[in-house]
């Protein structure tokens, strides 16, 4: 499968400008599993920076960071390993995503969720996303309030009646 | 730049909020309806019980008798655990007398049970507590023993068509349980293929008349409980279609090709047949 330009083409990098104005280099095997960036290189407009305006350093990095551990996974022209340890391989990149997305605060998370929905990369994104749907889990309605800082519209006793339906769910 | 950060962390984009919300269960989607009323409007929305059905597939066990109904979430088991919990399902909202559901025969798609039941069919959500009788069903009278309605979900027409045969949605197999003589054997039939197979399980002796067998199917799954005489449960989830006798409740482990006995809470409960097992997966529909 391997030609000779697809692999001048993997040695390529592409330059993303974060919101804040940092750049960051990413070869371009890595890039290509954000939709977005998989695009461009497609359409052949990826010279000079990438602006990614809704998409600041830190989140960037991490976000960097999760593909290049990820990039791995499909290149071609790798041997294909036994059952098992493709089995063990899949345990030990589901310990790594999920050590990567606990050591996230909040703020961390949100921004990574919109990152990884910014730039398409589905993966990160069902990670992340499944993470906050965790925390969101077990609440009550007046701590989901709080989180996503939402004004209850009902009356009062229009919320009673509909509390009163559910009844079974606050248990 | 922290302040930043941190004023526009309460501010996830709508699409992302419907996202989190379409991966949680039921029981928290229920609780959350009286948050607003546009929270209210989006978890009752056609199109969001739809996503919240596909995103949620997770896959789950549900075993019952007439008297108590759970499930187990299925991707908790794993080779390393011992233990996995059973979720009672309530269906005391349910009309007819629980204590009668021993003469129900009941099936399972997208989250909806189907229970028919003294010549008539209900429809029943119990992640949700809600159920209908279905309009113009009439059964055929008694009820064959392994005969078994099943429902399936046409995705086209987005409805639900009672079949005179056991089909569950996207699942492809068609089976019930014969018995020629002391070998049990699986029928199934591959819609992908349109043809029958004959499924041999290998060294289980069943051909006992009180012996209770039900068999189910679980995504690429077989699931079969077995009470035999000395009132213990056989549970076997296999994928692989070489399988061992074994005690207790086991799981097959399909890449360790070993069985694993698995304690699930509850289940030691559970003393009187049939048995039912089927996938359930809990929805909003």
């Amino acid at each position: 499968m391997s030609t000779p330009s697809s692999s001048v083409f993997s040695y390529r990098v592409l330059k993303l400008k974060s919101s804040d104005g940092e750049i960051f280099e990413v070869k371009q095997t890595v890039a290509v599993q954000s939709g977005v960036l998989k695009q461009m290189m497609e359409d052949g407009c990826t010279e000079g920076e990438i602006p990614l305006n809704n998409v600041d350093s830190p989140t960037l990095a991490k976000i960097i960071e999760w593909c290049n551990k990820h990039h791995d996974d499909d290149v071609e022209g790798r041997v294909l390993s036994q059952e098992k340890e493709k089995e063990k391989e899949k345990a030990d990149m589901k310990r790594w995503e999920s050590e990567f997305i606990d050591a996230l605060n909040r703020d961390e998370l949100y921004f990574l969720l919109i990152g990884s929905n910014y730039m398409n990369i589905k993966e990160l994104l069902d990670c992340a996303a499944q993470k906050v749907a965790g925390m969101v889990k077990g609440k009550t309605p007046e701590a989901i309030r709080e989180m996503f800082n939402i004004q209850s519209d009902f009356t009062e006793e229009e919320e009673k009646a509909i509390r009163k339906e559910n009844q079974w769910a606050f248990n | 730049m922290e302040f930043y950060r941190s004023l526009a962390s309460t501010d996830l984009p709508p699409e992302l909020i419907v996202d989190v919300l379409s991966r949680l269960p039921v029981k928290s989607l229920c609780r959350f309806r009286c948050i607003s009323k546009s929270w209210l409007a989006l978890i009752s929305h056609p199109q969001f019980v739809r996503m919240h059905l596909t995103q949620t597939r997770r896959e789950n066990l549900y075993i019952g008798d007439e008297n108590s109904f759970y499930y187990v979430d299925f991707e908790s088991i794993t080779y390393d655990v011992d233990k996995v919990d059973a979720v009672k399902i309530d269906i005391t909202a349910f009309k007819p007398n629980p204590k009668d559901m021993r003469n129900a025969l009941i099936s399972s798609s997208n989250g909806l049970f189907c229970i028919i039941f003294k010549k008539y069919a209900w429809l029943y959500n119990p992640s949700t507590r809600e159920g209908k009788q279905v309009p113009g069903f009439k059964s055929r009278g008694d009820f064959p023993c392994f005969l078994m309605y099943g429902f399936i979900y046409v995705d086209s027409i987005d409805d639900y068509k009672l079949m005179g045969f056991p089909l569950n949605g996207a699942i492809h197999w068609e089976t019930y349980y014969h018995k020629p003589s002391r070998v049990g054997a699986i029928v199934a039939f591959d819609l992908v293929e349109e043809n029958f197979k004959i499924l041999t399980l290998l060294n289980i002796t069943i051909g006992h008349s009180e012996h209770k067998i039900v068999v189910g199917i679980f995504e690429c799954y077989i699931c079969m409980l077995n009470k035999n005489r000395y009132d213990k449960h056989e549970f076997l989830v296999m994928k692989e279609y070489g399988v061992k006798e074994s005690e207790g409740l086991s799981f097959y482990h399909p890449t360790y090709q070993k069985f694993k006995k698995i304690k699930v809470d509850g289940v030691e409960k559970f003393s009187v047949t049939p048995f039912y097992v089927f996938p359930y997966m809990e929805s909003l529909v």
